[in-house]
Formats: C-alpha cells, sequence, structure tokens
C-alpha cells in the first residue's frame, strides 16, 4: 500500500510554515519503503551545513528512546526493515525530517499490504520562530537541530517559522502583521537576536514580534545566544524585554555560555556559528524553562 | 579563498610571500602521513590503514603577519552526514604554553581541491592547523612574508606519541570541524602528540592491532567493535609490555547484553553502554554510531582521565 504524506496544496491563505517538515509516523508494518524528492535545492556554500540536512530526508525510530536510522542517504528510494524496532505492541514510531535549505517535492511510503501507517498528531504543539540558529545552520543532521530535539523529546507538534535571513525579525513582523487569525500554539520559542542582524530591525520589530508570538502562544521562551564581543546587543534585548518579563508565561533566556572557554570548542565554529552540541546545549536550556511554564 | 587550477598557479598574493614546499616534511607535518610509520608495521600491513590526513597536524611558529596557505586535495568528496569543515577542514588553533585557542576553520568548496587561503596570524605565535579528515594532501606549500622566519615546531614528549587505532568515527564522523575528532580533541586537551590508524576492512584487523601493540609507545588507544575485541583480547593482553598503557574503547552498539571478560587489572576498558546515556543517542550521533562532537567529547574526556603523561 503506497501513502503520500505530503499535504495538499490549498488555494486558501493557510498558515505557510517554513523547513523542515516533521512526521511523526505509526506503523505496523515489519517493512516500509521510502521514496521522496527534493527541489527548489539551494545554491551557495554551506560548509558548516551537510549535504543531507540541506536536501535530505533524516528517519529515527522509537525503541527505549529515539534513535538515528543507518540509511544510505545517497539514494532517494529505499527501503527500511523494521522486523528488530517493532514494540511489545507490534508497532513502530518513525519520525521523517525533511531538509533545511530546499523543498520536500514528493514524500511516499509503501508498506506491506494489510498493515497500516498512521500519522500520529502530538496533543500540545510548539512554534519556533528565529533565524540562522533555528534553522539548524551548523548542524550535521536535522536530528540534532535544539527544536527537533525539543519536540521530539516533549512530545510537542512542531511548526517552524525560522528563515535564512540575518535580519529574520523583520521576515517575522512582515509574517505576522498579515495574518487575519493567530494559530494557537501551547509553547513558542522565539529566536531573539543574531550576531549579525541589523540593530535597526531589532528596535523597529522585536517587541512587535513579540507582543505577535504571545497572542499565537500560550508560553513563550525568548531566547538568544550571542557571543562576548556583542554586549550591545544583549543590553538592548534585555531593555527591550524587562517591561513585559513579569509574566509568568513569558521566560528570557540567555545561552551565550556556549561561547565561554569552557564551551567555545565544543559547541562553535566561531563567533557566528554554532554546532550540534551548541544545539544541544540550547535544548537543555530550553527544556529546564518548558518544565517551569 | 582563491581557487586555482595548479598548485604552481600565481595567486593575487603571491608577490608578497616566499614558499615552502612541506608536502613531505616531517618537521612540519605531525601523524601518519610519512614513510616513518612503517617502523610500526611491516609492509603488507601499511596498506591496512586508511590514507587519510585525519589526526595529521601542520605545526609551526612564525613571524609572519600572515601565512598564505597552498593545497591540492586528493580527494573533496561530500558526505551525506558530514559537514565539509570536518571532511576537508583545515581547523586553525593558536596554542600559547601548552594552550590551544581556536581561530578559524576552512575548507574549499564543492569540487574545488586546489585552493589558497590567507591565516592571519599574531607574529611569533605557535599555530597548529589540524588536517581534513576525509581527505588526503597531494601538496600543502606554506607562504610566509618575505624576510621572516618559518619554525618547526615539537611537541613534549614527541618520540612517544599517543598511538589511536579505530574506524571512522576515530576518523572523525561526525565531529562539526577536522578538529574536534577525539584522538584531535585529546592531542590539544593533552599537548601530545599522537598517530592515527583508521583500518579499511576486516582483513588484517588482528595483525594491524597487534604490531601497533609491538610498537614502543606508552599510550595505545583501541576502538574495537564488541567481536574484535572478545577475539583479540587474550593476544592483547598477551604482548602488552609492563610499561604500555592500553586502552580499549568497546562499541557494543550501545547495549550492555552479551559481553562477558574477566577483570582485567592491567588495562582499561570502556564500553559505549558504560559510557553514553542510552536517552541521549538521538543527538549523541548522526545516524547509528558516528558522533557529534558532543559525543566526541566524552570519549575524549574518558581517555584524558585514563593517559599515562610518561616522560
Amino acid at each position: 500500500m503506497k501513502i503520500e504524506l505530503l499535504p495538499e496544496k490549498t488555494n486558501e491563505k493557510d498558515v505557510q510554515f517554513s523547513n523542515p517538515l516533521v512526521f511523526h509516523l505509526k506503523t505496523n508494518s515489519e517493512k516500509i519503503e521510502i521514496e521522496y524528492e527534493v527541489t527548489d535545492i539551494i545554491n551557495g556554500n554551506f560548509p558548516h551545513v551537510s549535504l543531507n540536512s540541506r536536501e535530505g530526508i533524516h528517519l529515527l525510530y522509537k525503541k527505549d528512546g529515539w534513535k538515528n536510522f543507518d540509511i544510505d542517504y545517497k539514494n532517494s528510494k529505499f527501503s527500511l526493515d523494521l522486523t528488530d524496532k517493532l514494540n511489545e505492541e507490534n508497532t513502530c514510531e518513525i519520525l521523517i525530517y525533511g531538509p533545511i535549505l530546499s523543498n520536500l517535492g514528493k514524500l511516499s511510503l509503501r508498506i506491506n499490504d494489510n498493515c497500516y501507517l498512521e500519522q500520529i498528531k502530538n496533543k500540545d504543539n510548539i512554534l519556533i520562530a528565529g533565524g540562522i540558529h533555528s534553522l539548524g545552520i551548523g548542524c550535521n543532521a536535522v536530528s540534532t537541530m535544539f527544536s527537533t530535539i525539543v519536540s521530539r523529546k516533549m512530545n510537542l507538534e512542531p511548526h517552524y517559522l525560522v528563515y535564512y535571513n540575518r535580519n529574520f525579525l523583520e521576515q517575522l513582523y512582515k509574517y505576522f502583521k498579515d495574518l487575519s487569525e493567530f494559530p494557537k500554539y501551547k509553547y513558542g520559542i522565539l529566536e531573539l537576536d543574531y550576531v549579525f542582524q541589523d540593530n535597526v530591525f531589532v528596535d523597529r520589530h522585536l517587541k512587535q514580534v513579540i507582543n505577535f508570538m504571545m497572542k499565537s502562544c500560550e508560553n513563550l521562551i525568548c531566547w538568544y545566544t550571542l557571543p562576548p564581543n556583542q554586549k550591545n546587543k544583549k543590553n538592548k534585548i534585555f531593555n527591550i524585554l524587562e517591561p513585559i518579563l513579569n509574566g509568568e508565561n513569558i521566560i528570557l533566556e540567555d545561552s551565550s555560555f556556549i561561547y565561554e572557554p569552557k564551551y567555545a570548542d565544543m559547541c562553535t565554529y566561531s563567533n557566528n556559528f554554532i554546532n550540534d552540541t551548541g544545539n544541544i546545549m540550547i535544548y537543555k536550556r530550553i527544556v529546564k524553562n518548558l518544565e517551569v511554564l | 579563498m582563491e581557487y586555482l587550477k595548479s598548485i604552481n598557479d600565481v595567486t593575487s598574493q603571491d608577490e608578497n610571500f616566499n614558499f615552502i614546499d612541506i608536502t613531505d616534511n616531517s618537521d612540519f607535518i605531525h601523524g601518519n602521513m610519512f614513510d616513518s610509520i612503517k617502523e610500526f608495521l611491516n609492509k603488507s600491513l601499511y596498506d591496512s590503514f586508511k590514507k587519510t590526513s585525519s589526526g595529521n597536524r601542520l605545526c609551526f611558529s612564525t613571524s609572519s603577519r600572515k601565512i598564505l596557505l597552498k593545497v591540492k586535495l586528493n580527494n573533496v568528496e561530500e558526505y551525506p552526514n558530514i559537514v565539509d569543515w570536518n571532511t576537508k577542514g583545515f581547523d586553525v588553533y593558536e596554542v600559547n604554553n601548552g594552550i590551544y585557542y581556536h581561530k578559524t576553520v576552512f575548507a574549499p568548496f564543492k569540487e574545488n581541491n586546489i585552493f589558497s587561503e590567507i591565516i592571519h596570524n599574531k607574529p611569533n605565535s605557535q599555530l597548529c592547523v589540524f588536517l581534513p579528515n576525509f581527505s588526503n594532501i597531494e601538496k600543502l606549500l606554506i607562504g610566509i612574508e618575505k624576510d621572516s622566519e618559518l619554525k618547526s615546531v615539537k611537541y613534549p614528549n614527541e618520540e612517544n606519541p599517543i598511538i589511536f587505532y579505530g574506524n571512522t568515527t576515530t576518523q572523525g564522523a561526525s565531529a562539526s570541524r577536522s578538529g574536534n575528532s577525539y584522538p584531535n580533541i585529546i592531542s590539544r586537551k593533552k599537548n601530545m602528540d599522537m598517530i592515527t590508524f583508521i583500518h579499511k576492512d576486516n582483513e588484517n584487523e588482528y595483525s594491524l592491532i597487534k604490531s601497533l601493540i609491538q610498537s614502543k609507545n606508552s599510550n595505545i588507544v583501541l576502538l574495537l567493535k564488541q567481536n574484535t575485541f572478545k577475539t583479540s583480547i587474550e593476544e592483547i593482553q598477551k604482548l602488552k609490555k609492563d610499561t604500555q598503557n592500553i586502552i580499549i574503547l568497546i562499541d557494543d552498539d550501545f547495549n550492555d547484553d552479551n559481553l562477558n571478560y574477566d577483570e582485567l587489572n592491567n588495562m582499561k576498558i570502556f564500553r559505549y553502554s558504560e559510557l553514553f546515556e542510552i536517552n541521549e543517542l538521538d543527538y549523541l550521533t548522526t545516524d547509528k554510531k558516528h558522533f557529534t562532537d558532543y559525543g566526541m567529547y566524552i570519549l575524549a574526556k574518558k581517555i584524558c582521565e585514563n593517559i599515562t603523561e610518561n616522560h
């Protein structure tokens, strides 16, 4: 039986989310065949983003926790043997992540006859909004982005509004201001600033974007990670946020510790980019905050 | 970065520099790239390990404020789950009193395998460049400003490097930069020289391990699959000298079943299932077992705690 996973395009002004697309599935089939195509492959030099993150898919399965599949990522059509991955109920949960710098044009799965495959929609959802770091630039795999780890570990349905643009706050502002209706989320994670974001956009849009996010999200974590030479940016963020931080459902998280000498070699490429471990450290901080909210 | 058609091409900056070919110069390049490695192995085993620049370092000090590297790589393949700053990355550190400070990392774009790159330098500081983990250097020229000096740098106790043996994990998959494979991390943290052996396939693996243990080196770190450990541990024990410190990492697929071994008082043995939390597997690795820097640093920390610093 063949199943097409990509949602049908509609003519309505749907909320258009950005990559990566995330599919959480459950099946009782012992074998699945996966076929995919990517489109709009971005040209450019990305020595800090793996080929698969840019233009492939990544798969995990759940058995005693989430684990990565070992697959030949050079093929866009392959089979997976789930025989030893089925749980006591003879089912297997699978996560499929799409690419971050191209689009999934097609994603279809074929399962054994007389078996089922269903999409799992988690009860609670999360909106991840931001720029370079939130997009996963710097990660060897989509599975090591802080946001995919958060949503995976906390069983949250993730949606992304992330931009490959240093001035992402302006992009977010433009997106939100045209919305007639704000979709509702249990949680939101908003990246506040980036080392190369122009300060004029932070002055102009940060407070408004936070207000928009608060309209959508019941609980909001505002976070940033900035190197030591960006103290003025940190001060600016604090000055803008300080009046609204008294709310019970908004938290400011400064994850700049990953640039400290103790962590920098493990977590960063430079003052401009963070790697998988930087993402892991941010995930650990964010999860602690989510548990407080 | 400037891309070239030939290593002998003149770049826009060449006229300000004098160039030295250090491709085959073991005064400047430390690691496994030279024929001297054959003293560890007999000729038939020499072909058993992968020829990559993984674990190799370019170490020097210079009075030049700019260094112009000209490089010809012989493999610039893109790997699905490993970034280019690891596979063909040059990871540059400044070394001050044995402490390493990260400066920059660079790698050529796509299929460009011949290029030049400028590194800015504080005069008379010491630099250590970790060479690509999944490529190999065919030619390497260092350009220094005219009227400046270039000196080689020795490690403390350089005649007794740490020996690393393993697979693509040892080679560096899937760290974020070439300098963040666990052998390279250890080399930095301990400021010790090292030689890395990555086996090509399962043939001759046992003979290769035996040959390494028969070397005179004090610290030998082996990454072994569980089956290899079971079949070779008895012989390793017999061959081990009293003066040697052997550390064995066992890749047991993060599964703590099915491996019993007698207490081995004279060796340090660490299983993946003991070193790592099972609930972190999804971000510890990018596939079934190749580690992100997070995993590499956990391995490096454990090994560093158990390295002996003989002088």
